[in-house]
């Protein structure tokens, strides 16, 4: 198997999360990860996605949010760039998971699960954009070494 | 995602196959808290063809319990996909949700 680039131009609008899922779909059919990786690079980008449109900006303009997914043979590298309010999601507190459950909320759990699920997270704010670039590791053995 | 909603002995039971995610989960949560306002007071959900579950369809899950929990109701979720169970440990709710491993073992402690 080769690279594959995928390069999707999406807007600020929750909609536009099938697009992320197509190319998803059709990075999956390109390299061979299973079912369970699969679920987690979807479960990564929907909530980097719902993040930035949901939370990421001030106004009610269209905004562009662009995502690049690049993978070879054993990892996958996303890139998702967008020109909403500075938030450096690497450093963001993780929820109290242990609390009791009238006082837990969901908020904060989508980025807790993009730090759990991606081996490398790395956050730079340049010319006015967020930059967020990720590794995931895509097979089992892979990830295995790296843990060890 | 496909919602299959029966009533057994007074229990509703919600079996939900393919995803739960940000485009799906509202119309979840719509049909959910339909049975809700129809008296309904014991829920299970069958999670056996639930494929994927993202953050937006575990806020509906933790608000149906909290607010069941204040109505003095009781939900139990079943047959959980490794996956969706990873995503639900990671999130802290193993120790919130009454989880079963079958639909027979649900309907014992709903």
């Amino acid at each position: 198997m080769g690279k594959v680039n995928l390069s999707i131009k999406l807007k600020n609008h929750l909609n536009d999360l099938d697009k992320i899922k197509k190319a998803v779909l059709k990075l999956s059919t390109a390299i061979d990860c299973t079912k369970q990786k699969f679920q987690e690079i979807n479960l990564i980008l929907e909530e980097l996605f719902t993040n930035v449109v949901c939370h990421g900006f001030n106004d009610d303009k269209e905004h562009d949010i662009d995502l690049s997914l690049s993978c070879d043979e054993k990892s996958l590298t996303i890139r998702m760039e967008d020109d909403g309010k500075s938030f450096d999601f690497t450093s963001a507190a993780a929820p109290d998971t242990k609390c009791a459950i009238e006082k837990r909320f969901v908020g904060g759990l989508g980025i807790h699960f993009v730090k759990y699920f991606a081996d490398d997270c790395q956050y730079y704010r340049k010319k006015g954009k967020n930059i967020i670039v990720l590794k995931k590791y895509i097979t089992d053995d892979e990830h295995a070494d790296v843990e060890s | 995602m496909e919602i299959f909603q029966e009533n057994n002995n007074g229990v509703e039971i919600f079996s939900v196959k393919g995803s739960l995610d940000s485009n799906t989960s509202s119309e979840f949560e719509t049909r959910v808290y339909a049975a809700l306002e129809n008296g309904q007071r014991k829920l299970i959900f069958n999670l056996e063809d639930l494929d994927y579950i993202s953050s937006a369809g575990i806020r509906v899950m933790l608000k149906t319990t909290k607010d069941l929990k204040r109505m003095e109701g009781n939900i139990v979720l079943c047959t959980l996909q490794d996956y969706v169970r990873e995503v639900f440990d990671i999130a802290g709710f193993d120790g919130y949700l009454n989880i079963e491993n079958n639909i027979t073992a649900a309907m014992d402690n709903v």
